[in-house]
């Protein structure tokens, strides 16, 4: 009785169009319970809808009772949805392809995939188009998580989808999101095969990275790490899009030093490239500097421990003398070593500077070196040893220089404590 | 075609609109970023894009995204925790700076 109430009550409502999907709500709860007073209030819907007089609104408020007949699995719904779209046509683009981007949005919310996608293809606007795809192509990957029956033919739409898609940015990120579902049911190989797909330099690497660092935690990277290394190589290659050196970056920081290494090889300007790789490393990464580092052939070893080097001498922390030790007893290079020199001093560690000054061969570096050092003592007022250390600079021109500002300094020392004995003496 | 590419700024349009759907992902709650180093990098990535972007750039969104990923990277470095708002409001600088 009081749903009667109920029914009339509605009437109230001055908007038709509010009054028309009240109703249909109505109606579809009423449905869902099996209340035989649906019909009645799915068709005072109908009728509110009459009062509506603009065109659009009426098209609107009839999707809207569709969707709700559709929520109350009423088979009429699909009829109407038809019905509303084939009057569609008739309106100008614009108009027209947002009456089917609502149906579209419909559709998805009654998980009508198929529908979805028909519609999509009465969407004049591109753009638009490649957007609403790509929702529908979201809602379908949804579906696939967890489903284990008919997988095949749910991919097989997958590859029917994303051939309409067509426009970027819209297609690299549908491909990246199809990737991560196929991860997520465990295809693997089709994960790998689809990062084939990508055109765009930053997804290309994004997903590279996404993907290899899924295997890691499903312990499958050693498997798969050399097949996923050879796709995006292939592409990159195929297509002149650029990413060795990201996938270099992208293999050191997941740790798989092995595969950074081979992406290293195909980079042309190896030695610049190899560079940046380090510096990212020792930023992001700094447990995988040495290894690293241990495992580049003695060339490149050399070239990147200058830059790791230049890196610390920046950044002194205690924290990083393990690959200063490591650099400085294997790296054969003395302009390496005059920099490991550098660092111990920053971190004021005099003695172990000293000890890998005095083996530098090359007489013009050694001068460099401890005339670094002996600076390093000027400034902390250490003048005997100063003098002791200048004494083996050999470099005439460094020497004189060094010899020059410790004179200079003891003056400046002496004529100090004078003056503070004048204090003294005054006060 | 570089040279056009940067004279119609087809590169920054470009690189935001990856940023843009980046964040997507980042937002749509998934396992896939549970890997602190993944997203640690995945937020290192779109900074150092972003500086890229900011330095020179009078642009006053994109300066915005750009200081507000810098917050988003130093919370997640020292507080190891990712700002949601924060990202959204990345978001949000982001798609103003597209849309224009």
């Amino acid at each position: 009785m009081l749903i009667e109430e109920v029914l009339a009550s509605v009437d109230v409502i001055q908007n038709p169009y509010l009054k028309a999907i009240t109703y249909a709500r109505i109606g579809t709860r009423l449905a869902l319970a099996k209340n035989p007073l649906y019909e009645k209030a799915f068709k005072k819907a109908f009728d509110a809808v009459s009062e509506i007089d603009n065109p659009i609104e009426i098209l609107r408020a009839l999707l809207t009772i569709a969707f709700y007949l559709g929520k109350a699995n009423m088979k009429s719904s699909k009829k109407m949805f038809r019905q509303v779209a084939e009057d569609a046509t008739n309106f100008p683009k614009k108009v027209r392809d947002g009456i089917f981007k609502e149906i579209i949005s419909y559709m998805l919310q009654l998980n009508e995939i198929d529908e979805a996608f028909y519609y999509s293809n009465y969407v004049s606007n591109e753009k638009l188009k490649n957007e609403l795809l790509v929702e529908i192509l979201k809602k379908h990957l949804e579906n696939l998580v967890g489903e284990k029956i008919r997988v095949v033919h749910r991919m097989r739409k997958i590859d029917l989808i994303i051939e309409h898609i067509t426009k970027e940015p819209y297609r690299s990120y549908a491909i990246a999101e199809i990737i991560k579902t196929y991860l997520k049911i465990g295809e693997y190989d089709r994960a790998i095969l689809m990062i084939g797909e990508l055109k765009n330099k930053y997804w290309l690497k994004q997903t590279v990275k996404e993907v290899l660092f899924y295997l890691k935690h499903k312990n499958l990277d050693k498997k798969y790490a050399g097949r996923l290394l050879n796709v995006a190589i292939d592409i990159s290659e195929q297509f002149n899009i650029d990413i060795n050196e990201d996938l270099a970056v992208v293999f050191a920081v997941n740790g798989d030093i092995k595969h950074s290494i081979t992406a290293l090889k195909f980079i042309k300007n190896k030695e610049q490239k190899l560079a940046e790789i380090m510096k990212i490393l020792i930023q992001r990464r700094p447990e995988i500097v040495l290894p690293y580092l241990q495992a580049l052939s003695s060339k490149d070893a050399e070239n990147a421990s200058k830059v790791v080097m230049n890196y610390l001498i920046d950044n002194p922390s205690k924290e990083y003398i393990h690959i200063a030790k490591y650099i400085s007893e294997n790296i054969e290079s003395e302009q390496v070593l005059v920099k490991v020199v550098q660092y111990y001093l920053k971190l004021g560690d005099v003695v172990e500077a000293a000890r890998i000054a005095s083996g530098l061969r090359d007489k013009r570096l050694r001068s460099l070196a401890l005339g670094d050092i002996a600076h390093y003592l000027l400034k902390n007022n250490q003048i005997g040893d100063a003098i002791d250390l200048v004494m083996h600079v050999e470099d005439p021109k460094l020497s004189s220089v060094l010899i020059s500002e410790i004179l200079v300094k003891v003056v400046d020392q002496e004529l100090k404590k004078t003056s503070r004995g004048v204090d003294n003496a005054n006060s | 075609m570089q040279i056009l590419d940067k004279l119609t700024g087809a590169e920054k349009k470009e690189k935001i609109e990856f940023m843009l759907r980046l964040i997507d992902r980042l937002l749509a709650d998934d396992d896939l970023f549970t890997d602190k180093i993944l997203l640690m990098d995945t937020v290192e990535e779109m900074y150092f894009m972003l500086r890229q972007l900011a330095l020179g750039s009078k642009d006053e969104n994109l300066l915005n995204a750009f200081e507000k990923v810098a917050i988003l990277r130093y919370y997640l470095q020292n507080k190891d925790a990712l700002d949601r708002e924060i990202l959204k409001d990345v978001k949000n600088s982001l798609a103003r700076v597209a849309s224009r």
